[in-house]
């Protein structure tokens, strides 16, 4: 009765790249490795190799976002392709006009790929129903979904400093609810089997169920560092803030905050993450951003890497199709 | 108070006055109900309770063949959406109405919030003259309790009664104002008209579009809490026992919602409740994977909760199970999950799925039956209608290119809910014609 | 099935020293570069008999071939590692097997965008007939005509090569 997941074939091998939800161990570990191969491309002389050329991969961003937009774009160039930026924010979706109907528009364009960053949850999937068979959807994250090359790029820096993630302690801090970061982290980190994965925020920020991501409910910071390997981090949005869910930031920060008191709970060897960008002085210290354990700057190199895995094997298992 | 009803269906239909002979049908209009009993011939009468016969009928009756057809009494429907007035593209009183007898019902009460509102004398007189016109169930509206449904102003309650409104209700618009509405469950009590009152807090939930569960949770949506409905819900009983008004709880959707109806009317309170037929059916789970043919006002919740409405039907807890109709055309449903119009048009698929309730749901025939004929007919204190009888294909299996309503957006069933099928429709004792072929899509 | 056996095989590399020999003599700062994955072994071969002081690196042409389009995405083993600076380099490039000429074509593309060396030269244990393009080996082992359905498989632990039919 129910409907099949458009992003997987009959072999099970990626079509779309839309969630992590349902993706094997053997799936997610052969992404990375892709990109561990092709990493060093950017070190080259020659920063690209000839993969997608020929293709078009069109960027659709109904929400802003330069950083995660020009990751792709540079992406996408790396592999050759020609990058088509399709700023969607202001025009036809105010003006009324279906998303449906924007999408019949853009298949004109005639692109094999769409990388679609959109408000609505779900929004990635509904396109990759709707859209015609020939073009391949990259989810650049939908509403509080999902955000999947980043929960992949996270666990592909966590892999190059800590091999062992079945070893691992992980502790996720801040906004879960309203984070589609923080679902494909969670959905991420439980596939590849991590020890532990510890969520800590004020209760209206962290789902009651959140044992069902594979998280575990710790209410205070400090108990929650002990023993950590990987900190992340998490945005805390303006709306949030502002009495909404959370009286104030310096509220925040002085319980949630991660300092370098804070940090000195975790283990020595402890890697701090975050997606980026982050609030100095709310989630996060600026001297532990800044901090020899940061690797805040390192994520958004895996980025790329992960994003160019990503779009060469969801083209490349269509292949020998029309 | 008035006999209720479309006075102008009842000329059509001949509500009073006609009689038919069903020869060979299984009787399903009494107490109890048994599909595989020996057929008999029954003499149907608009004015009087069915009997068996024995040999010919009276000079003058006609005949109708029953072909060993299961016999039940026409439904009644105390909820459903028939978009009219409104935008024709998702349904009309002449698609809808006949829609309704698809599903085995005679008398439906339409729902306030068609555009304009059922808030003036105008509104409800086209309603009427409509579905008078359309022949197919009998139409009782429900008149909305404030102007636009906009919970502001009380609307003209007393006059909406008197011209054909069989109680007032909100429909799905939350009312936050406290105040007006104690004053008009305390008015309206003075004028005795039943409240048909969605239980449903004005901020908790209000922007979210599934249960507030482990689903919403996963895929990131925003979630309607339980407490959304049960604060709601525990406000009215309080506004009950103040002002004495009768309520009737709509669209009942969880366990501990359940527990608050049998509570208050364990200390006697004039509160009644319905569940829509689709919350005995379908769960969170079902719409996992963003699948938007389960996107409904009224949440899906747990299993534990639709076990709960389960028990609250099959116990008497909840007098009715109601339609919660509402047809939608293909574009409401062509949007990303949060953006998708909610509902459910469950008319053409409703038999099925209360026939499959004695197997899914542990709730009795005999029961299911009650709760969409003498239940909802004692809600609101309404005549029954001996001359009302559908004729139930009980093992035919549903032709799922086949519909009436003017929606799309048909249950999903699964295979343990998919036979049943009403075969012929008597109103007033004489059979009501459907003058037009079921829509069929490719 | 037929097999070349180890002391056939070493005989063939044991051919291919002294005209590698001359272009290493020839050609200062030359490199040897193995294609992965049967190249990758007769180049530590050739390295340590010929040049065991000449850079020695891997080529994965897995983002080269010209089947993507086709076939799709050819599963790696991990990036090149080619730790030395291309540029003006006279290069020895080696694989077990030239066939079709399309590896090597994938080959030289891939180099180019490593750096532009001053000159490669080509060196196979194994030429076959079957060119698709006009690539042909400088260096070679041992040359074979095969049929169409046969194909060569190079064991670099035993050190033996078989000829197979499909």
């Amino acid at each position: 009765m129910s409907l099949p997941h458009p992003q997987l074939d009959a072999e099970g091998r990626l079509l779309h790249f839309l969630d992590l939800d349902g993706l094997s161990r053997e799936t997610l570990t052969g992404i990375l490795d892709t990109a561990e191969t092709l990493a060093p491309v950017g070190e080259r002389r020659v920063r690209t190799v000839p993969l997608l050329r020929g293709r078009t991969v069109a960027n659709l961003f109904f929400e802003n976002s330069t950083r995660t937009r020009t990751a792709f774009e540079l992406a996408a160039k790396r592999l050759s392709a020609d990058v088509l930026n399709i700023d969607l924010v202001a025009s036809s979706t105010a003006k009324g006009e279906s998303l449906l109907d924007t999408l019949r528009v853009l298949e004109a364009l005639q692109a094999d790929m769409f990388v679609v960053r959109h408000s609505q949850s779900g929004a990635a999937r509904f396109i990759a129903r709707h859209v015609c068979p020939d073009v391949a959807v990259i989810n650049g994250g939908d509403g509080q979904h999902a955000h999947p090359t980043q929960g992949l790029l996270d666990v592909f820096t966590i892999r190059r400093h800590k091999p062992d993630i079945e070893q691992l302690v992980v502790v996720l801090i801040g906004d879960i609810v309203h984070s589609r970061v923080a679902r494909s982290d969670l959905a991420a980190l439980s596939i590849l089997g991590a020890a532990e994965i510890r969520v800590v925020g004020p209760r209206t920020l962290v789902p009651r169920d959140v044992a069902a991501l594979g998280g575990r409910f710790m209410p205070h910071l400090d108990e929650a560092l002990v023993g950590a390997d990987v900190i992340m981090g998490l945005r805390l949005q303006r709306e949030r803030m502002q009495g909404a869910a959370v009286p104030s930031s310096s509220e925040f920060f002085r319980h949630y905050g991660l300092t370098r008191e804070r940090l000195a709970l975790a283990r020595p060897d402890a890697i701090v993450m975050h997606p980026g960008p982050t609030n100095r002085g709310v989630e996060i210290a600026g001297e532990v951003a800044d901090g020899p354990q940061s690797v805040i700057l390192e994520q958004v190199t895996a980025g790329l890497a992960v994003r160019m895995a990503v779009m060469s094997m969801v083209l490349g298992n269509r292949a020998g199709r029309t | 108070m008035s006999d209720q009803g479309s006075s102008g269906a009842r000329e059509a239909s001949g509500a009073v006055g006609g009689r038919l002979m069903l020869r060979s049908v299984v009787d399903g209009l009494g107490e109890r109900i048994d599909p595989a009993a020996r057929p008999v011939d029954l003499l149907i009468d608009g004015a009087a309770p069915p009997r068996r016969i024995d040999g010919e009928p009276p000079d003058g009756v006609p005949v109708i063949d029953g072909c060993g057809l299961l016999a039940l009494p026409g439904f009644t429907d105390l909820y459903a959406r028939l978009r009219e007035p409104g935008p024709s593209r998702r349904g009309t009183l002449a698609s809808e109405c006949r829609a309704a007898l698809a599903g085995g019902f005679t008398r439906v009460c339409a729902a306030p919030d068609t555009e304009p509102a059922i808030d003036s004398t105008a509104t409800v007189e086209l309603v009427l003259r409509h579905a008078a016109a359309a022949g197919g169930a009998r139409v009782l509206p429900i008149a909305a309790l404030t102007v636009g449904l906009r919970g502001e102003a009380m609307a003209e309650l007393a006059t909406l009664q008197g011209i054909g409104c069989v109680a007032a209700g909100q429909g799905d618009a939350p009312l936050a104002d406290t105040r007006l509405l104690r004053d008009a469950m305390a008015y309206a009590a003075g004028f005795d008209i039943p409240l048909i009152m969605r239980a449903q807090d004005a901020r908790i939930g209000i922007h979210g579009c599934a249960h507030d569960g482990e689903v919403a949770m996963r895929l990131g949506l925003r979630g309607i809490p339980v407490s959304a409905e049960t604060i709601a819900l525990a406000r009215l009983i309080e506004l009950v026992h103040e002002t004495g008004a009768r309520v009737h709880v709509s669209r009942l959707s969880s366990a501990r919602a359940v527990a608050q109806v049998r509570e208050a009317k364990a200390a006697g309170l004039p509160i009644s409740a319905d569940v829509g037929i689709a919350h005995l059916h379908f769960t969170e789970r079902d719409l996992d994977g963003f699948d938007a043919r389960f996107a409904s006002a009224v949440p899906f919740r747990t299993e534990a909760d639709r076990d709960a409405l389960r028990g609250g039907v099959a116990d008497g807890t909840i007098e009715a199970i109601c339609s919660d109709h509402a047809p939608l055309d293909a574009d409401a449903l062509l949007a990303p999950f949060p953006q998708v119009e909610p509902g459910l048009a469950t008319f053409d698929r409703f038999l099925p799925m209360l026939l499959a309730l004695p197997e899914v749901a542990g709730i009795p025939l005999q029961r299911a039956v009650e709760a969409v004929t003498r239940g909802p007919a004692k809600v609101l204190g309404l005549p029954p209608l001996p001359g009302d009888v559908v004729l139930v294909d009980v093992g035919k299996t549903v032709d799922p290119g086949t519909w009436w309503s003017a929606g799309v957006n048909l249950p999903v069933l699964d295979e343990g809910s998919c036979t049943g099928s009403v075969a012929r429709v008597m109103m007033g004792g004489r059979e009501a014609v459907r003058s037009h072929e079921p829509g069929r899509v490719e | 099935m037929s097999v070349h056996d180890r002391a056939t095989v070493d005989g063939w590399l044991k051919g291919m020293v002294p005209p590698l020999t001359r272009f290493v003599t020839g050609h200062p700062g030359c490199a040897f570069i193995g294609i992965r994955r049967g190249g990758v072994d007769v180049a530590r071969l050739l390295h340590a008999r010929v040049a065991p002081d000449a850079p020695l690196g891997e080529l994965d042409i897995a983002f080269y071939r010209d089947d993507f389009g086709t076939v799709g995405l050819h599963p790696t083993v991990g990036p090149s590692l080619i730790g030395f600076d291309l540029r003006d380099r006279p290069l020895v490039l080696i694989d077990d097997v030239l066939g079709t000429g399309r590896t090597v074509r994938a080959a030289l593309n891939e180099l180019f965008d490593f750096g532009r060396p001053s000159r490669v030269l080509l060196a196979v244990l194994v030429e076959r007939d079957g060119h698709e393009l006009p690539i042909r080996a400088d260096v070679a082992g041992h040359r074979l005509t095969l049929a169409s359905d046969q194909y060569i498989d190079f064991d670099a632990g035993a050190r033996t090569v078989s000829v197979t039919r499909r």
